[in-house]
């Protein structure tokens, strides 16, 4: 019996291994990273995931060992030492060493994206999280929010590429998360609270999922970014000033 | 193989079995409303046959059919939004002209809209219990946030603006996320569960009056309830041009008009600073409480909205509050002003005035936010 348990770990592991093997060409992985946070992000995500990795293969690899040679209970060929000392130091300091490691190599990442935000005035657009729902305020004309020109885009922010962009995140309820998976950029949405997110993003059109836990509609609570060229977002902006100035019937699609 | 490895294995089973739960849309049915049911209690004969005629006509959640368009609603789109379904179908791969079947709208709305508007359109889905303002009832036929007047039925595209903008500060979020296509069937389905609970009303108050009831009536019913919604584009509030601009004296001009009791008279139900606390949306009940004075025509307390959080569930242009203003609510005791009369027969408001008045309900919440 003792040998199946072993194989039975043994399985285990490698289907865990092989699983992270092929998340890539499978699609199990995060998508493209398409900001400029993506490269460092994705380089730390891997660090890690190596590091996790080979933690994972070794404990994993001394149960199965274990379990086949003395699985069955028997005391046989145990040593009578109650403690090793010099063991449980190595196995201790060893990864606390790895921890503080990390937590020191990811402090450039945390410093870029949470507290370099660039620019002050007034955000590209204000994105209101509420249950299940994103809803975007841009400034309009006079480029300043809250003010009457302000105008709404339902479950879409449109940004330029290649610029600094920075959007001021609100929620009208309950806590949400803006995460776009594309950007590596995700954080929470506190209400009361005006918290501000920046990324430069390459153009294309990009998942906004609540990576919060919101209420019964979470699942489906779904925006998108769509990042345009510089001269296409300046033309798109202008269409829309005018547009909310006039009769016309309009649908973004 | 002990007992603890045969539970072992069931639990492992679960999850194997709850992921092949699929309820089909066959399972659903549509059936007579309990208002029908209890309207024509006296006369079963009557309520079988009411539900034959409505099976034939309009058939099941498995097989639906509208009359008036069988196909569903391509052949209905304007040039420009023909245009975006067929740019949106090559995007996905698409031929130009996909556009779901009937069956297929149906199965779209069983997917995404039945929890909460619930299986034959009446607002009572599973999760209907849990939100509030509820979901709509559409077998009324009445849509509050279309850009038609005269309580008319809505326009193709107020229904698809819905669907795409979705009805902000309510539990109707966005669904731009779907195909062009697939909004599209949604609202062709939207549609057929509206007409079905028209007809199947006007069936129902006819047999009440007359005692008929047959396939030819039937049929009439249906073109009665039809020729409402063809009659929709027609009731289009349409404006042209210029919007005469935002500035402070537009504004106060607006405020005026807002306290005016023989122009706006806003301040009645929204109040003084538009917190939506005027005193005719109220009232005190026989035990000193204080409640909301109107009904919604579907029967909920209804309440003033309240100006100063800039939320507008018709949309936030200015032209969705001018049509607001123009034309009131339909379902709720939100009246239209555009086209009342003057004692000398002019109108009573002009549509700077009216402009006025959007301008100023717009600066309500400036630097409050919504």
């Amino acid at each position: 019996m003792r040998r199946v348990w072993a194989l039975l770990f043994a399985a285990f592991a490698a289907l865990v291994v092989a699983s992270f093997v092929h998340a890539p060409e499978r699609g199990w992985w995060l998508p493209e990273g398409k900001s400029s946070f993506a490269p460092s992000t994705d380089a730390l995500i891997r660090t890690i995931l190596w590091v996790m990795g080979a933690f994972f293969v070794l404990t994993l690899g001394l149960l199965v060992l274990f379990i086949w040679r003395q699985g069955d209970g028997s005391n046989a060929a145990r040593s009578d030492k109650s403690s090793d000392h010099r063991l449980e130091l190595i196995w201790t300091v060893v990864p606390a060493g790895v921890l503080v490691w990390l937590a020191l190599t990811q402090m450039d990442e945390w410093k870029a994206m949470k507290f370099s935000t660039p620019g002050a005035g007034e955000p590209i657009a204000e994105v209101w999280a509420s249950q299940f729902d994103w809803r975007m305020r841009h400034p309009g004309a006079d480029g300043r929010l809250g003010s009457a020109d302000d105008w709404e885009s339902p479950y879409e922010v449109v940004v330029p590429a290649g610029e600094e962009v920075r959007l001021r995140l609100r929620s009208r309820d309950v806590i949400h998360s803006f995460f776009v998976p594309a950007f590596r950029l995700k954080q929470d949405i506190v209400p009361g609270r005006a918290i501000s997110v920046w990324f430069t993003a390459e153009a294309g059109e990009y998942d906004l999922v609540c990576a919060e836990l919101c209420g019964w509609g979470h699942y489906k609570m779904a925006g998108r970014v769509r990042v345009l060229p510089p001269e296409e977002y300046q033309a798109f902006v202008q269409r829309q000033n005018a547009l909310q100035l006039s009769g016309a019937e309009v649908s973004g699609r | 193989m002990s007992l603890r490895s045969v539970l072992l294995a069931l639990v492992g089973l679960l999850p194997a079995a709850g992921c092949g739960f699929q309820p089909g849309a066959a399972e659903l049915a549509w059936g007579l409303s309990a208002k029908s049911r209890e309207e024509l209690a006296e006369a079963p004969q009557a309520q079988s046959e009411l539900a034959r005629l409505l099976e034939q006509n309009f058939g099941t959640p498995a097989d639906p059919r509208f009359p008036p368009a069988p196909q569903g609603g391509l052949a209905e789109l304007k040039p420009e939004r023909r245009a975006a379904l067929e740019r949106d179908n090559q995007t996905r791969g698409l031929a130009a002209d996909h556009y779901p079947t009937p069956l297929e709208s149906a199965e779209l709305y069983r997917v995404h809209c039945l929890h909460c508007h619930g299986a034959a359109g009446a607002g009572d889905g599973p999760t209907a219990a849990s939100i509030n303002p509820k979901p709509r009832d559409f077998r009324k036929g009445i849509f509050k946030w279309a850009a038609v007047k005269d309580k008319a039925r809505p326009r193709r595209e107020d229904l698809t603006t819905i669907l795409e903008n979705g009805v902000y500060g309510t539990a109707m979020h966005s669904f731009a996320r779907l195909p062009v296509a697939e909004i599209e069937g949604l609202a062709d389905h939207v549609r057929l569960l509206s007409v079905r609970g028209e007809v199947e009303t006007l069936a129902v108050n006819h047999f009440k009056e007359e005692d008929e009831l047959d396939e030819e009536l039937f049929g009439e019913h249906i073109d009665t309830v039809w020729s409402r919604w063809q009659r929709a584009e027609s009731k289009f509030i349409a404006w042209e041009g210029e919007i005469p601009s935002d500035s402070p004296a537009m504004r106060a001009r607006g405020r005026e008009l807002y306290l005016d009791a023989r122009k706006g008279n806003c301040v009645q139900c929204h109040g003084d600073a538009g917190k939506g606390d005027g005193p005719a949306a109220w009232k005190i009940n026989a035990k000193g409480k204080k409640e909301l004075a109107y009904l919604d025509d579907w029967g909920f307390p209804i309440q003033p909205r309240d100006l100063t959080q800039g939320i507008y569930r018709g949309g936030a242009r200015p032209i969705d509050i001018y049509r607001r203003i123009y034309a009131g609510i339909n379902g709720g005791p939100m009246p239209g002003i555009g086209e009342t009369k003057n004692s000398q027969g002019g109108p009573l408001v002009s549509s700077d005035d009216l402009w006025a008045l959007v301008h100023y309900v717009r600066s309500i919440p400036e630097g409050a936010g919504p």
